[in-house]
């Protein structure tokens, strides 16, 4: 069952003195601990979405808490899951093969930019300029991102269960330990845009302090992922046309080491069919998800979080045991959400295991997680092969991974899907089934054989009429099962699935729940 | 209440006296009075004042004093003759009070103000003086640069993120230009440490606005508070919650809890004025000292009452000279400071320290100062001093006034505060000049909605509130604390009239009322007995010798918990001694009861 607050929990840095012997024992600050834990649950949020050159990301709305983020809190990462254009599901007839790309979200503003040129052979060949490309961006929200102000970097502390029974004392020991864990809590996980990065060189550790408390992250508390910027010359700070005698472009490939070092490829064919790897072409933007190294090793399993109201800690009232156990139990889930697996390099066709977490065995389940990829290589050929057409996708019901990279020789070719993608996989107790978008399918024109064409999805597009608040369902009209339903850009409110059905949909109907009147919006049906 | 000499004190208990008021203008050579002092420079030529009253708007966050006026005879055309040689307008005045037989050093400051005009008065044999409050200076406009050296306006914003009562003195110190002396910081730091602790406000501001707007509306309205004016013409706070947790300063008094070797067993504090602490487990001595890091220029004492007996603390001591074992854990710079104060004390005992009276200096005769530490000069904390390492115990609402039938003119009407069971926050602002805000809460007082079947409502638009740093937390605090006052249709009394024994009560003040003439609604009984009240508006009637007050329902202060956490040493309560079960917290059973069915300590 999904976790959700019926108030919006901020953070409060409380200082420990708050909490020494022989102070009163005010309600109000023990409420204030309980607040930050449940602010720590909901902090760090990802959310996802299918865009297309000129759109702007719009600021989530949490479905936990009805929380409005605002740009400041938000920091877009992006994958061009699919090269194509988004009407045509194809590339602009006569235009040859890709030439070059370029792809950006605009932290500031959250505009969506994708450029791709195509080219024809031959010296000469003539030249086309697209806004093609089907760009997936997550959004990932981070509540306060820039503005808690912390005085000190607070440290995790062990909480006996014995000190939390009946008849126990409310002791400094205690207070001072809640407090600091649920502040722990709350930042023990960031997640950093390091700056774009072109081959050989390295992500600084001055990426990776937090904006909260100084906190300086070392490699060893940092996964990365690359987001493709562009295929021309990185060390540019604009994208430049490559020259005449690269040609087309052909395969990319891009890695980071465990400790920063980039690692970028981009390979063409020249006019002769001859592959040349360009010095220094390809640039990245890096982003770091961390955790901080002072997370215990282990922990009992956490996985009761339940909120509490707002008052009740309030004066007057009575400290019962099981408030401050449950309070622990908050805590501990909170420390624990999210949690990054990864990163992991996977094939076409791969399915991405279910992760344990390692420190509380928490099995997560497909419903839990959420898998943040980025091409890793758009291999298409051995030798590399120009690359007219890539798309890829992950199956959010079974974890399989379909990457698609054509080649183009004598003709358009997908039959050496050799593509790669990083995955980060983050996973949050107490999700419920993730509202995420896949781009159309690829359309190749009928000219092309089909017999040379590999597994694709297919997605039907399905309208929400306005709603009326509450549960309803909406007819997908397939006449059959889907294997996986997502919830597309909507207007005017939230709309999720209903907590059952699981999964939230059946051979007729969709289930879903809207926040409020009016809503509109659209769902892509996988078969 | 306005801290007094001890003589005073003591001579104002009496019903029947005949105060002496002094009136000083900065800088003028006469002291004008009602009583011929014989003091040479005071001259008893006052003929009338105006009563002086200020009133607290206490649900919008501010205060007035009103202007106010004395008229002084002009003897011999002597004040017509200093016209040429000083100028009245714009400088500092001062009321002090007294009573006949009392040496002026022990006198009560009442009023600090601004002269604004001299008008002639009875003919022209007069001059009627025209005061004003401090207050004044915050008609200014504030915040008038953006972050990026702009005029601040929507392109070029403004952004404040910090504590509240941070943004408060930065706004009249930094912004006004207001001296740090005439801001009563200590209180406005002790709320900050105190109840309001971890509270984060952030403002994107595109517009500048008015100090005084701003100060009200958007820093002491949400948080439950209002602007006043103090008698030493400080701009002050008051706050529906009364929880502080007193600032350390450099020069004010600090005290260490020690064994017999004069190791630490617990951090040490700063008592301030006036402050009951218990003596914490392995103390069996309370160590007093001066907060600096170079004691020998010092100069001055203060008399420090322990439990009622007078110990003397000299400017140049420190409060722990040793510096071995665990007071190693508390460095400071030791230059030839002199040993301790050492009182004997017993470990689980309570003990007042209470400030008598006396100043020290910590600079070769120079800014002289109580056990505040404040006073006239705020020095800032310094991690070379013992102070440094200070962890502050919080001082608890109590009154500091008993009215009876002996103090009262009349009888007071009783009455009922106008009904607020709803009250609305609104916060998440994008600029601070709009009215754009993300997230509205509305809390309701369930009780008071079924009791009545009526409504009243507050609306308070918070631009600096975020539900993201607590602000929906926050609001049901503030919600809470209003319900508690004007929930219930809480008694009130629009004017009580005192006699001149209550001419120290302040706005906020606590005080308790006892009569047989004064209802009892909730027990149905005619009669009152130590009844908690808050002070509000106040009125000095110079004339007749009365002190008006509106007096607020404050009967929740005696309700909430008194359970203190534990020490670490604490045992499980059916191990617990009576004591300690007295005094600590536990955790209970849900049925609220502890393992022995005993019931359990409540929340503060």
């Amino acid at each position: 069952m999904s976790i959700t607050f019926t108030e919006i929990h901020g953070f409060s840095d409380l200082s420990d003195t708050l909490f020494d012997a022989d102070d009163p024992a005010f309600g109000d600050m023990v409420q204030t601990v309980a607040e930050n834990s449940e602010f720590a649950y909901a902090r760090l949020e990802i959310f996802q979405g299918m865009y297309v050159n000129g759109d702007t990301v719009p600021l989530p709305l949490s479905p936990i808490d009805g929380y409005q983020y605002s740009i400041d809190e938000c920091t877009f990462l992006w994958n061009p899951d699919i090269s194509t254009n988004q009407q045509t599901g194809w590339i602009q007839s006569g235009s040859g093969s890709l030439f070059f790309c370029e792809w950006n979200v605009d932290q500031a503003t959250g505009n969506v930019f994708s450029l791709e040129w195509y080219r024809n052979n031959g010296s000469g060949g003539s030249r086309t300029q697209t806004n093609d490309g089907q760009i997936r961006v997550y959004t990932i929200c981070q509540r306060q991102r820039r503005t808690i102000i912390l005085a000190a970097t607070p440290t995790w502390n062990s909480v006996s269960s014995g000190d939390m029974a009946v008849d126990e004392p409310f002791t400094q020991n205690l207070a001072q330990h809640l407090n600091d864990n649920a502040k722990f809590a709350a930042i023990a996980s960031e997640v950093f845009y390091c700056g774009e990065f072109y081959n050989g060189q390295t992500v600084g550790l001055g990426t990776l302090i937090s904006p909260l408390d100084g906190y300086a992250y070392s490699y060893a508390e940092a996964s990365f992922i690359a987001c493709w910027r562009w295929t021309t010359d990185g060390t540019q700070t604009m994208v430049v046309q490559p020259p005449e005698q690269f040609g087309q472009l052909g395969p990319f490939y891009s890695s980071i080491s465990p400790t920063g070092g980039i690692s970028v490829s981009v390979t063409t064919n020249d006019n002769d069919g001859n592959v040349t790897f360009p010095t220094n072409y390809g640039r990245v933007a890096v982003f770091a998800f961390c955790r901080r190294s002072g997370t215990p090793g282990s922990l009992a399993t956490s996985t009761s979080l339940a909120e509490f109201a707002l008052t009740n800690f309030a004066s007057g009232k009575t400290l019962r045991a099981a408030d401050v156990q449950q309070l622990d139990a908050n805590i501990r889930e909170a420390l624990l959400t999210p949690e990054f697996f990864g990163p992991t390099v996977y094939n076409n066709l791969d399915t991405i295991p279910v992760p344990t977490s390692p420190i509380d065995g928490h099995v997560y389940s497909r419903s839990e997680l959420q898998y943040i990829w980025c091409w890793s290589s758009t291999s298409n050929w051995t030798p590399n092969a120009r690359l007219p057409v890539f798309y890829g996708s992950i199956n959010y019901t079974t974890g399989e991974i379909f990457l698609n990279c054509w080649r183009l020789g004598s003709h358009y070719s997908d039959d050496h899907d050799n593509g790669q993608a990083t995955i980060i996989v983050v996973g949050r107790r107490g999700m419920g089934a993730i509202a995420t978008v896949i781009g159309t399918t690829t359309s190749p024109p009928s000219d092309v054989t089909t017999s040379t064409l590999g597994s694709g999805v297919s997605v039907s597009i399905v309208d929400i009429p306005p709603t009326t608040r509450g549960d309803f369902t909406l007819a997908h009209g397939l006449g059959t099962t889907p294997a996986l339903v997502t919830i597309g850009p909507m207007n005017n409110g939230l709309i999720r699935f209903q907590a059952s059905p699981n999964p939230p949909w059946d051979g007729t109907n969709v289930y879903l729940n809207a926040s409020a009147d009016g809503i509109t919006g659209i769902l892509g049906v996988v078969l | 209440m306005i801290s007094v000499p001890a003589n005073f004190s003591s001579a104002n208990v009496a019903l029947l006296k005949a105060p002496i008021f002094l009136i000083t203008i900065a800088g003028y050579s006469r002291v004008f009075t009602n009583y011929a002092t014989g003091v040479g420079g005071q001259y008893d030529w006052l003929e009338a004042y105006d009563d002086l009253q200020i009133t607290i708007s206490e649900m919008d966050g501010g205060s007035d004093i009103q202007n106010w006026s004395f008229t002084v005879q002009d003897f011999q055309n002597l004040i017509t003759a200093d016209f040429p040689s000083f100028t009245f307008e714009g400088k500092s005045v001062t009321v002090m009070t007294g009573l006949v037989g009392m040496a002026q050093v022990d006198f009560a400051l009442l009023f600090t103000g601004v002269i604004d005009s001299v008008a002639s008065a009875n003919e022209n044999l007069s001059y009627q003086f025209n005061c004003i409050d401090n207050q004044q200076t915050l008609t200014q406009v504030i915040f008038g640069v953006a972050d990026d050296g702009f005029p601040t306006d929507s392109d070029h914003l403004r952004t404040l993120n910090g504590h509240p009562l941070d943004i408060l003195i930065a706004a009249l110190v930094d912004e006004a230009g207001i001296p740090a002396t005439a801001i009563n910081q200590a209180k406005i730091n002790g709320y900050r440490d105190g109840i309001f602790a971890g509270i984060q406000f952030k403002f994107e501001i595109d517009s500048p606005p008015a100090a005084k707007d701003f100060i009200e509306a958007q820093l002491l309205k949400p948080l439950g508070g209002y602007l006043w004016t103090n008698n030493k013409g400080q701009i002050d706070v008051n706050f529906f919650y009364k929880q502080v947790r007193p600032a350390v300063f450099s020069g004010c008094l600090i005290g260490a809890w020690t064994d017999s070797t004069g190791q630490l067993v617990r951090a040490p504090f700063a008592p301030g004025l006036d402050v009951t602490l218990k003596a914490p487990a392995g103390a069996t001595q309370l160590q007093l000292g001066v907060n600096d890091h170079f004691w020998t220029d010092n100069s001055g004492s203060w008399v420090i009452a322990v439990n009622g007996s007078n110990v003397t603390v000299n400017a140049d001591v420190a409060p722990w000279t040793f510096t071995g074992g665990i007071n190693s854990a508390y460095p400071f710079i030791d230059t030839s400071a002199a040993a301790p104060v050492v009182v004997a004390v017993t470990a689980g005992n309570l003990y007042r320290i209470q400030y008598i009276s006396g100043l020290v200096s910590l600079h070769l005769g120079a800014v002289f100062r109580d056990a505040n530490g404040i006073e006239p000069q705020t020095d800032p904390l310094v991690s070379s001093e013992p102070g440094w390492n200070a962890v502050q115990p919080f001082s608890l609402p109590a009154s500091v006034y008993s009215i009876n039938e002996d103090n009262m003119i009349v009888l007071p009407l009783a009455e009922q505060a106008d009904l607020i069971n709803t009250v609305t926050f609104r916060m998440d602002n994008t600029t601070g000049g709009s009215s754009d805000y993300a997230v509205e809460t509305t809390d309701e007082y369930a009780p008071s909605v079924a009791l009545y079947g009526q409504y009243g409502t507050q609306i308070i638009e918070a631009a600096g509130m975020r539900s993201g740093l607590q602000g929906v937390f926050l609001a049901e605090r503030i919600s809470s604390m209003i319900f508690r006052r004007y929930g219930s249709k809480n008694p009130m009394f629009t004017e009580i009239d005192l006699l001149w024994s209550a001419c120290l009560l302040e706005p906020g003040d606590i005080v308790d009322m006892s009569s047989a003439h004064v209802p009892d609604r909730i027990a149905g009984v005619m009669g009152i007995s130590g009844k908690l009240f808050e002070v509000f508006d106040r009125t000095w009637d110079f004339n007749d010798g009365l002190v008006k007050v509106r007096l607020l329902d404050a009967s929740y202060l005696a309700t909430a918990g008194t359970a203190l956490i534990a020490e670490n040493s604490v045992p499980v309560w059916t191990s617990a001694t009576s004591d300690e079960k007295a005094t600590y917290m536990f955790l209970c059973n849900t049925s609220d009861q502890q393992s022995d069915g005993s019931p359990a300590p409540k929340l503060d």
